[in-house]
């Protein structure tokens, strides 16, 4: 369990948040999305304990009277490591922080990394991967990852993926991740969090995101229903509506279609653009 | 955590004395080429005393070294180690080795002014940490320090005179050595004071949205004590001054 408490942020003068509150129970998988620049990374960040708050808390219930940094495992979206040292080094450093003597080579002898190789000799998805590894090494019960999946290759994301399935099949891992490719994680995701100039726009369980959110295809605006943001194409438009009601679109001419979550997040994010005069 | 800091420290122990390979080098070419006599012992002690104090600067001015250069402050601090702890372990194996330089270096010379050279070496590495936070060039850190360590120069027989002056001391050349590790103490404090508050808060931010504590403790306290030591050092040089 996660509460994050009236959290307020600035970086200087720009205020990321403001009296911030988000509840995230054990074990749910939740996706953080919204437009560049808008917290998502922070927000990580904060949880992570690698920024301060200037205002508000961030609690852990489960977790009294110890660091909850010994059970979270966050890889930032720069994957900061100690880039001078070996894998081997960087493994030993890491297990001596966490007085852990467990290492499970097997994921990073997939992506032929050896023990010997300086960690900045790694390409981006081997790094990817290794941090992971480091992480899982200390068994997390907290999992933060930022915007690290579309950066490695199909390969790795596939394995990448592939072990934290088995994570959260294996035990209770609550599992926060930053992403802007909705596609690989559409089927492990259990609530979509969107996030709009540091507060939350949109806070919806995966399901009823699907069935709130729908894109009409017609010919006219459906105005019984709110549009997120409308594509216009030559003797038609598609509208990406929220909340979709079936009642209330009773009387709309055109075509009502489901959405995988990439199509969703676009058609919130296209209105997010659309209010900023950006189309 | 010891054990990466104790490597970088050897490393960084190395890059500076890397400049003692000059010192035989040297020796040939005199002996060859200039033939002007160079007494090697004597030259090769005199460079290894520059390069310990060069070397207890550089040690303190690169205490984050690693961090800053492999970006390595968000992983840093995503680990379950206090604040007290990272800084402990990053102090201890500099000191340490600056403890064995200065135990071999009283060994070579066999000189009484060595007595002194401990808590020098200790004000040097302790004021090039405290500045590291602020400062990122090595030229302006270097510059800093010589200000900073000529400015001792002046505070200590400014102690020595306030102290005689509230007759704490029988004359002013008793107990210099006390004199001098107070000035080193009250030189170190606003920055020390600074660096605690801005160290005990550091997180991932940009490096330059977290100084503003830093120049607030450190700078008014720091005109404290130049304008105290320009008001006393004037009267300490009159009184000379008239014998």
């Amino acid at each position: 369990m996660l509460q994050v408490k009236d959290l307020s942020f600035r970086y200087g003068r720009h205020r990321v948040f403001q009296d911030f509150r988000l509840d995230v129970p054990e074990g749910q998988v939740c996706l953080i999305t919204g437009i560049n620049g808008v917290g998502k990374s922070t927000l990580l960040k904060l949880i992570a304990g690698v920024l301060r708050p200037q205002a508000g808390s961030i609690n852990f219930p489960g977790l009294k009277g110890q660091d909850p940094r010994r059970k979270i495992g966050f890889i930032s979206d720069s994957l900061s490591l100690y880039r001078s040292l070996t894998v081997g080094q960087a493994i030993r450093f890491h297990q001596d922080v966490w007085g852990v003597r467990t290492f499970d080579d097997n994921l990073i002898r997939h992506t032929k990394i050896e023990r010997g190789q300086k960690v900045k000799s790694l390409s981006a998805g081997q790094r990817t991967i290794f941090h992971l590894s480091l992480i899982l090494s200390t068994e997390p019960d907290i999992l933060l990852i930022d915007e690290v999946i579309h950066s490695i290759d199909a390969y790795l994301r596939k394995l990448f993926l592939d072990h934290l399935i088995a994570l959260i099949s294996r035990r209770a891992v609550t599992i926060i991740m930053v992403n802007l490719n909705f596609y690989d994680v559409e089927h492990i995701v259990d609530r979509v969090i969107l996030l709009r100039s540091g507060s939350v726009l949109v806070d919806e369980p995966i399901g009823e995101l699907k069935s709130k959110v729908k894109k009409i295809v017609a010919t006219h605006r459906p105005e019984s229903l709110a549009v997120l943001s409308s594509t216009e194409f030559s003797g038609y438009s598609e509208f990406y509506v929220y909340p979709y009601e079936p009642g209330l679109a009773a009387g709309i001419e055109g075509n009502v279609v489901d959405l995988n979550l990439t199509e969703i997040i676009s058609g919130f994010i296209g209105g997010e653009y659309a209010e900023q005069g950006i189309s | 955590m010891l054990n990466k800091e104790f490597r970088d420290t050897l490393k960084r122990l190395g890059e500076c004395f890397f400049i003692l390979v000059g010192v035989p080098l040297g020796y040939l070419w005199d002996q060859v080429i200039v033939k002007a006599g160079w007494d090697f012992w004597a030259i090769f002690k005199g460079v290894l005393a520059a390069l310990v104090f060069v070397y207890a600067a550089y040690a303190g001015a690169t205490i984050f070294w690693a961090e800053k250069r492999d970006q390595a402050f968000e992983y840093l601090f995503s680990l379950p180690v206090s604040r007290t702890r990272i800084l402990a372990s990053k102090i201890l194996p500099r000191l340490g080795c600056l403890v064995v330089l200065y135990a071999g270096l009283t060994v070579l010379s066999k000189s009484p002014f060595f007595s002194s050279v401990g808590l020098m070496l200790v004000f040097i590495f302790l004021l090039a940490m405290f500045l590291s936070l602020v400062i990122d060039s090595v030229v302006i850190g270097f510059l800093a320090i010589l200000l900073l360590f000529g400015l001792y120069y002046f505070t200590w027989p400014t102690f020595s005179f306030v102290a005689w002056k509230l007759h704490l001391i029988p004359s002013i050349s008793h107990y210099a050595t006390i004199m001098k590790f107070l000035s080193a103490v009250i030189l170190l404090l606003p920055f020390g004071a600074a660096f605690w508050k801005v160290y005990s808060r550091l997180d991932a931010r940009p490096m330059n949205l977290q100084m503003r504590a830093y120049y607030l403790v450190s700078l008014p306290s720091l005109l404290v004590v130049i304008s105290l030591i320009m008001v006393f050092f004037g009267r300490y040089l009159d009184m000379m001054k008239k014998g």
